[in-house]
């Protein structure tokens, strides 16, 4: 699925879009390009430095206007980079190497207080959902009983929630922490 | 849906009347009012479309009582052969117009001796819910009906010869290996993509779906690989000598409370035969190479909720209504999230647009998940269920009921009716 749509525009909350609009603006820096680790876990510690600023790569087009939120495009990123920030949360994009675009969002300590992924291949949830991922395998075992293995999943666990939906050749879906989610983010308008 | 037998016992004969738009027939949709239907289930509902370009399709009960699931008999023979020896002809095979390629469970091939490349392509599919189905590639001779795909690549699920599970594939959940955890002895994928990964996977080791074993004579390693578009998996109807640029999937209209079995034809082609003609047909564009989207406005003047879904996509894979109500009204939810349980049958319009600038009108209703289930139907137009995105729009098999939907291939013209990609209404 070549041409689904991962360019989308993330969604940021609006109270904090024209903040997080601004630092696009003022630091489009020219990429500091990180070497590709594996990508962070939910509820842990961010892998990358968070005193990493890095936005957009030299020559992305950035395209900043009021009302749209938008950010240097993740599908030409083939390195873990943070690709926006804002003064509550940064969001760090990962184009997996099977084209899958994983998005860490991370607390201003560094932790990953959510994900999300959008791509032709479902990502490993067993590393990105970390200690969430026994919430998640029980409750995807329970609902195999009750609908097609091809149909949406929902959880709704205690202190986690995960959606999965799409289909084949266009996975998408997010996880987060509710307890870890900072105060002022609103996480259903920060999610795709 | 598993059904508990003391749920069903006296079940299904609720005599309230309500109103609801089940799917109307003949591409209809019963109205903008909706139609009076009953919520009592029956035993039964069936239409057909003679020709020698069909295969019967139903929903029923299945191997494993889940709801609206609809299924096919496949039969698969060493590419050459005809003779019993060399054939298997499986039953209760998910039809699914959203994936891509035939994959059967090896238990339901007993031991058919099918080979592919050497060393051997395997191939990872894997569902929303993490769970996958890992197994071999193999060339056969597919016949649906009375059509014949000659030396397709199929995957055998769970074949015995090739347990080594490739990690990046089995990290996210349980292997599918039996009837009951896939609820079908296969699934028969023909959607509007000829394979199931495409050009990405001719270029990519990396890509997730292909991996090759580590040599000829053994197995105990499968590594990430390509895979040139002629060996994936691939939508046994393309493969067709003729009829092979589309499919219509046709199933009766069903009152709310469903039917215990349907019965419909899935007829290969698009203008291709008599009986596969579109003309008149609504014919909704999708982008080529893309995910089979057309936009889905929705409303529902109960909740006064609307919404719109760029995301919108007929998938009788699923065995629902899925789409979000969160972001304006939210339906109430049962079954861990897993399905919608409204306090009274609850109407919804729809428009369905595309890329071509062409647009239909579908009305549906969604009812009380709980309700439904202790009922004694398998088909249940009126199921539906949230997910988690607000931009998708899952039209699942619900959809289908009482009309007949073309799906065209992409690539593959039907005459002056367009080139698909398409859906056609």
């Amino acid at each position: 699925m070549r041409s689904h749509p991962r360019s989308r525009p993330f969604p940021l909350p609006s109270a904090h879009a024209a903040k997080a609009l601004a630092l696009l603006g003022l630091l489009a820096l020219p990429a500091l390009w990180l070497p590709a680790p594996a990508h962070a876990t939910l509820g842990q510690a961010a892998l990358i430095s968070s005193g990493t600023v890095v936005v957009a790569q030299t020559g992305q087009a950035v395209t900043v206007s009021p009302g749209t939120p938008s950010h240097a495009s993740a599908v030409q990123l083939r390195a873990t980079a943070p690709a926006a920030q804002s003064a509550l949360y940064r969001v760090s994009n990962t184009q997996l190497s099977n084209e899958t675009v994983v998005s860490e969002f991370l607390s201003p300590s560094g932790v990953v207080f959510a994900v999300s992924w959008r791509g032709p291949v479902l990502p490993d949830l067993g590393s990105l959902l970390g200690t969430y991922f026994d919430s998640f395998h029980h409750a995807a075992s329970a609902s195999r009983t009750q609908r097609n293995i091809g149909t949406p999943l929902g959880v709704q666990a205690q202190d986690f929630v995960l959606q999965s939906s799409g289909r084949m050749g266009a996975f998408a879906g997010y996880a987060y922490v509710p307890s870890l989610v900072p105060a002022g983010v609103d996480i259903l308008h920060v999610l795709p | 849906m598993f059904y508990p037998s003391v749920l069903r016992l006296g079940q299904g004969l609720l005599l309230a009347l309500a109103l609801c738009s089940c799917g109307g027939g003949g591409g209809g949709d019963g109205g903008a009012g909706g139609s009076v239907c009953q919520s009592s289930s029956v035993a039964s509902v069936s239409t057909s479309v003679a020709g020698s370009n069909v295969l019967p399709i139903s929903v029923n009960a299945g191997p494993s009582n889940l709801v609206n699931r609809l299924y096919a008999s496949v039969t698969v023979c060493v590419p050459g052969y005809t003779d019993s020896s060399h054939c298997r002809t499986v039953d209760n095979v998910l039809v699914d117009t959203g994936s891509t390629g035939l994959r059967l469970l090896s238990s339901a091939l007993s031991s058919l001796p099918l080979t592919g490349s050497s060393p051997t392509l395997l191939n990872c599919q894997r569902f929303l819910d993490g769970s996958f189905a890992w197994g071999s590639v193999v060339q056969a001779d597919i016949t649906l009906g009375s059509e014949v795909a000659s030396n397709t690549p199929m995957q055998i699920i769970a074949d015995p010869s090739y347990t080594s599970l490739a990690s990046d594939c089995s990290s996210s959940g349980d292997a599918i290996t039996t009837v009951s955890s896939l609820g079908a002895n296969g699934i028969l994928g023909v959607s509007m993509r000829a394979q199931d990964c495409g050009s990405n996977c001719q270029s990519n080791a990396n890509n997730g779906y292909y991996y090759q074993c580590n040599s000829v004579s053994s197995c105990s390693t499968a590594n990430p690989s390509t895979a040139i578009i002629s060996k994936q998996l691939t939508n046994p109807v393309t493969r067709f000598a003729a009829d092979n640029n589309g499919l219509e999937v046709v199933l009766p209209a069903v009152s709310c409370g469903g039917a215990a079995a349907m019965n419909g034809s899935l007829v290969f082609g698009v203008g291709t035969q008599a009986n596969n003609q579109p003309t008149g047909r609504t014919l909704l564009q999708t982008q080529s190479g893309g995910s089979g989207y057309v936009n889905a406005a929705v409303s529902a003047a109960s909740l006064g909720y609307s919404a719109n879904m760029a995301q919108a996509f007929l998938d009788t894979g699923s065995n629902g209504i899925f789409f979000s109500t969160a972001a304006a009204a939210p339906m109430p939810s049962c079954y861990s999230q897993g399905f919608f349980c409204p306090s009274a049958l609850t109407n919804f319009s729809a428009t369905l647009s595309a890329i071509n600038g062409a647009s239909s009108s579908v009305n549906f209703a969604v009812d009380n998940a709980n309700t439904l289930f202790n009922s004694s139907s398998y088909a249940l137009p009126t199921l539906g269920g949230p997910v988690g995105s607000l931009q998708q729009f899952d039209w699942g098999l619900p959809f289908f009921y009482g009309r007949s939907v073309f799906i065209g291939f992409d690539g593959k013209p039907a005459g002056a009716f367009g080139t698909g990609p398409y859906y056609a209404l």
